[in-house]
């Protein structure tokens, strides 16, 4: 798995944990900054699966992220 | 106002200047690394704009640490004093160890160790400080999401330049304009937590009502108080944040202050006590992590999180301490 993506759900899964213990004044910050987590995990994703589709096999730089 | 709450506040204010001094490198790691600036002109341009920062924000951060962390009926200038020197100690033991930890959470867990000797946990407000535990983790979390996502913006925007040259000495003049940005939301989250300690020792020692706003001469104090702590900075912690983290382009710095400072200014806007440090170290990361992960150099930023996690407790047990040996002594 592209370790960037898994980063960006763990911190998406932070924020989410995060959202009952806030403020309620505050949880809205809490929520959409999960959802910008999930989405940039998403993108990283797909940004490394076009990557490995459009390059030549390389078996060092699937190591990199 | 009795001799007592002079020395108080005159190390509240000693407290900002050494927030201002340890923080300095937060301020100018990025313009320096990236050889924007000299770090002669650096800390000038960072201290002006830290001064200036009581011309942009309000004083709801001040209200915030005066009156959400712990229960205002119980503090006293004991209390405050030794919550002072909690903080003080745990900023000067981590300047010392070359770490970028957090003033305002040494502020923060100074304040709730004296006032926990005192008065017990019931002292405590839970809510206030539940919002500065979440924001613990929430700020740099932005900071982050924020420089990645401004390195992206500013790099496919740059894509369609191709003379690398005259866009980094556009970014590079850029670059001064989110340092003065950043260091306005330093200076303006930062000096309020100073701001928010005075006010408290004078709503507990009756100089001031409990209703009362932040009296303009704590606001320009502090203010100075923490411009000249920045202007007399320290460099032992700029290598660590400016280039030992990742490698920063002006690109990347400025994307990075940028970021830190709409994460800051949001704060400020909303009352919220946050760590720069945290906050302009996630930006950072983030700004590395546009690249690929590997390009965060992790075993330095792990080091910076230990730090992080120590900074409460550690200022927790030495103003605990400081009350025990001290604050009952003015109590």
């Amino acid at each position: 798995m592209d370790r960037r993506a898994g980063f960006f759900l763990v911190a998406a899964v932070l924020c989410f944990v995060l959202t009952p213990l806030a403020d309620p004044a505050h949880r809205s910050i809490a929520i959409i900054t999960g959802v910008v987590y999930v989405v940039l995990a998403a993108l990283s994703a797909l940004d490394r699966m076009s990557r490995k589709s459009s390059e030549p096999r390389d078996p060092t730089r699937d190591a990199q992220d | 106002m009795d001799y007592f709450v002079i020395i108080v506040i005159v190390v509240a204010l000693s407290f900002d200047f050494v927030n201002g001094f340890h923080d300095a490198a937060n301020s100018i790691a990025t313009v320096v690394a990236t050889r924007v600036l000299s770090p002669r002109l650096a800390v000038m341009w960072a201290a002006a704009f830290n001064f200036i920062a009581f011309l942009v924000f309000g004083t709801h951060v001040a209200s915030t640490i005066a009156k959400g962390v712990v229960d205002p009926n119980v503090l006293t200038t004991g209390v405050v004093f030794a919550g002072l020197l909690g903080a003080i100690g745990w900023s000067l033991f981590t300047f010392y160890l070359g770490l970028p930890t957090s003033s305002s959470h040494a502020l923060v867990g100074g304040m709730a160790g004296a006032a926990v000797v005192h008065g017990g946990f019931s002292s405590l407000q839970s809510s206030g400080l539940r919002t500065i535990g979440v924001f613990i983790v929430l700020s740099p979390l932005i900071g982050l999401a924020l420089g990645l996502i401004l390195t992206l913006l500013v790099l496919r925007a740059g894509n369609r330049s191709h003379n690398v040259e005259r866009l980094n000495k556009g970014f590079r003049r850029g670059q001064l304009v989110s340092a003065a940005l950043f260091s306005l939301g330093h200076g303006g989250n930062d000096a309020q937590k100073t701001m928010g300690v005075i006010l408290a020792v004078l709503i507990a020692t009756d100089h001031v009502p409990k209703t009362s706003d932040v009296p303009l001469w704590v606001v320009l104090c502090a203010h100075t108080a923490i411009g000249l702590g920045t202007l007399f900075g320290g460099w032992r912690i700029v290598k660590t944040m400016g280039s030992k983290i990742t490698r920063l382009q002006p690109v990347g710095g400025m994307a990075a202050e940028t970021a830190a400072a709409i994460t800051l200014f949001g704060a400020n806007a909303s009352g919220i006590p946050v760590s720069t440090t945290h906050t302009i170290t996630g930006a950072i990361v983030g700004v590395g992590s546009a690249h690929r992960l590997s390009a965060v150099r992790w075993g330095i930023a792990s080091r910076v999180v230990w730090a992080w996690i120590l900074t409460i407790p550690g200022a927790f047990a030495i103003a605990s301490l400081s009350y025990l040996l001290l604050g009952r002594v003015a109590t």
